[in-house]
């Protein structure tokens, strides 16, 4: 029999053990960057010379989440075992195939010669304090996601625990996600991510896979930067990202705060689908918006990517995906057909085969399945509370929110003009249409209306804060220098082919 | 240049007021920060310790077999508060794939449901309401602690099932 009293934790790993696994989990994340990048350098026919390195790794991560997951969910339909030789082969393949192919060559190893530190140099006052800000912040998600065990209900009731049952059956099976998981129905982006997290190190380690979350907050800063960085102008673009890295509701999602005087899993929602899904909407959006303005299909690829890949992280980024199609395909109705096919393909890659994997399996939806013509006329008592819950916790929870939807709204009234004109009226009715989605979902919701808005509505509204803000850093932007943009993007310093 | 000084310090304004409303999470944070920094404790323990279960539960999974099945008493009543809720899928969690079934207090327990399983599983969080009867199975003979653990966030045990001949 085996006995013990004893004080808990105690660390009983050696160094090198330690060592070990923060090898291996770099090993995962290169992973992630190695298939982004790969894939950015097959999509890239035109250089895009101010894409900078930063950007790039960002923008990678971003994609190989998506790319890595979708590999693991076709290996388990094709019956190939999850390990790390099977899922990592392709892509050094893959990046051997680069380097001896001259023009890949060219363009996937010329990623790596972008970054130039004279950058630094040139640092002013104002760009140093908005920086240091910025990197308090990146630091304390860091340190806190690291330390800090994995509390928040849905990750441990739905995201982690499928990544749990993946990593140790080492495929998807259906009896799994049907008997033993909640809402099965949910796409499996983040679950296979954090099983592939483990599948690295082999084992199961939780503080390794959460640093995965502050990775995606330093990604939507810089992505964000980026975009605006490419839209509007240096300044603009760094006090608009520092907002938004001080905006608490990102934190929460990103670092987590620890429970030391509420409820156990309040201030924590690590280990949630939520931000990986706000950072496909604004990234989708933003290259959309460059696309409009200069017409590279370079953003435009980038940008349907990371459409599809929103469609593969929960159920809310197929309604958004619907909505950004519809958007879309006016924009193409004088273009060849055999790129109509190739964004087609692309969309499709990351929408349909989880939609026919549920078909084929059974597993139900938790809304649609209920829709009748009586549910929404029956519900129509609703609107008035979901309408003025959105208010309150846009308007009034200023210590979740801050002051990004009273900006949004402020600067799209002063810039109502702007709104009229193509690229931000795409931006404004995406986000707009996406939050009456969200209030038809509340409508037609079988849950206690109360109930379901305490507990998710501030997660929906995070899907499209990041996207507001950016909305609200354009408004200004155009306000404070309104010029043609349009100028800047068709200017050949911007775009040089190969 | 006059211009360009005004926008600077109207970005300045404008990432102060941010601060301002986040006063609370910087306060939060500053906690944290805090305790990695000054605390006489180990960082892990003193974060890690504040949560029930963790490392106990990190620690059972080590020597108890995946398919084994657990008998676990919630410590929480079922008065709607959400620590009821919670602590089943946390337990969950950490076992998995390891069978769970979780069991209220005031609940009667049936010696031969008891038995189908290989462990009983108990924990008293600090703030949990009930007293938890630990004293009568420490009593039943089929039932040998194996492991035991006291933490700032709770008292856990784990007892070992054995069919009596």
């Amino acid at each position: 029999m085996m006995m013990a009293h004893t004080r808990p934790f105690t660390v009983c790993k050696n160094r090198y053990e330690v060592i070990m696994e923060f090898l291996l989990f770099t090993a995962s994340i290169c992973m992630f960057i190695l298939s982004g990048l790969i894939a950015m350098s097959y999509i890239e026919k035109v250089m895009v010379l101010d894409f900078g390195i930063w950007a790039r790794l960002a923008v990678s991560f971003m994609l190989g989440l998506g790319i890595i997951s979708m590999q693991m969910f076709i290996y388990s339909i094709l019956s190939i075992p999850f390990s790390f030789f099977n899922i990592a082969i392709l892509w050094i393949a893959l990046t051997a195939c680069s380097y001896l192919v001259y023009d890949r060559r060219s363009s996937f190893f010329a990623h790596f010669k972008a970054f130039d530190i004279s950058c630094l140099h040139n640092l002013k006052w104002y760009d140093a304090i908005l920086l240091l800000i910025i990197a308090s912040q990146v630091m304390y998600a860091f340190t806190c996601a690291f330390l800090m065990p994995l509390s928040g209900w849905d990750a441990l009731a739905i995201w982690f625990f499928k990544a749990r049952g993946f990593f140790i059956e080492k495929k998807i099976s259906p009896a799994f996600l049907l008997n033993a998981a909640s809402h099965p129905d949910y796409p499996l982006l983040i679950p296979l991510s954090v099983a592939w997290i483990y599948i690295s190190v082999g084992k199961l380690n939780d503080h390794m896979a959460k640093i995965m979350y502050p990775l995606q907050y330093v990604s939507l800063l810089i992505i964000f930067h980026y975009l605006l960085k490419k839209i509007s102008s240096h300044n603009n673009a760094l006090l608009f990202t520092t907002l938004l890295s001080l905006t608490p509701r990102l934190m929460f999602h990103s670092g987590g705060f620890p429970a030391m005087s509420v409820e156990l899993f309040d201030y924590d929602y690590i280990g949630y689908a939520d931000i990986t899904l706000s950072i496909y909407f604004v990234s989708f959006c933003g290259f959309l918006y460059l696309f409009l303005l200069n017409q590279n299909y370079f953003f435009f690829t980038i940008a349907v990517l990371f459409l599809g890949m929103g469609a593969w992280t929960k159920n809310e980024g197929l309604t958004f995906a619907l909505i950004g199609v519809c958007l879309i395909a006016p924009c193409f109705s004088n273009e060849p057909r055999r790129r109509l096919l190739a964004i087609s393909v692309i969309l499709a890659v990351f929408v349909l085969p989880w939609l026919a994997y549920r078909l084929y399996f059974g597993i139900p939806g938790e809304y649609f399945n209920n829709l009748s013509f009586t549910v929404i006329p029956g519900n129509i008592s609703r609107l008035s509370v979901i309408v003025k819950a959105m208010g309150k916790y846009m308007f009034g929870h200023i210590t979740s929110f801050s002051f990004t939807w009273h900006g949004y709204i402020l600067t799209s009234l002063i810039n109502w003009r702007g709104f009229l004109h193509r690229p931000l009226f795409v931006l404004q009715a995406m986000l707009l249409s996406q939050i009456a989605i969200y209030i038809f979902i509340y409508m037609i919701s079988p849950h206690d209306i109360v109930w379901h808005l305490h507990t998710s509505l501030d997660r929906l509204l995070l899907h499209m804060l990041p996207l507001a803000m950016l909305i609200t850093a354009i408004n200004v932007w155009q306000k404070i220098k309104p010029y043609d943009l349009q100028s800047r993007f068709k200017s050949p310093i911007h775009t040089q082919s190969l | 240049m006059v211009r360009h000084s005004i926008k600077y310090i109207m970005g300045i304004l404008l990432v102060f007021l941010w601060l301002l409303a986040n006063a609370p999470s910087f306060k939060a944070e500053g906690i944290v920060w805090k305790q990695i920094f000054f605390s006489k404790e180990s960082i892990f323990k003193t974060f890690v310790v504040e949560y029930p279960l963790y490392n106990f539960l990190g620690k059972i999974v080590s020597f108890t077999p995946e398919g084994s099945a657990f008998y676990c008493f919630n410590p929480f009543g079922e008065d709607g508060s959400l620590n009821y809720l919670y602590y089943p899928v946390l337990v969950k969690y950490y076992l998995y794939p390891r069978k769970v079934i979780m069991a209220n207090q005031s609940e009667e327990v049936r010696i031969e449901e008891l038995l189908k399983n290989n462990y009983i599983l108990f924990f008293m969080p600090y703030d949990s309401p009930l007293v938890m009867i630990e004293s009568t199975i420490s009593r039943l003979s089929f039932a040998q602690i194996i492991y035991r653990s006291y933490d700032d966030g709770a008292y856990q045990a784990l007892y070992r099932l054995q069919k009596p001949i």
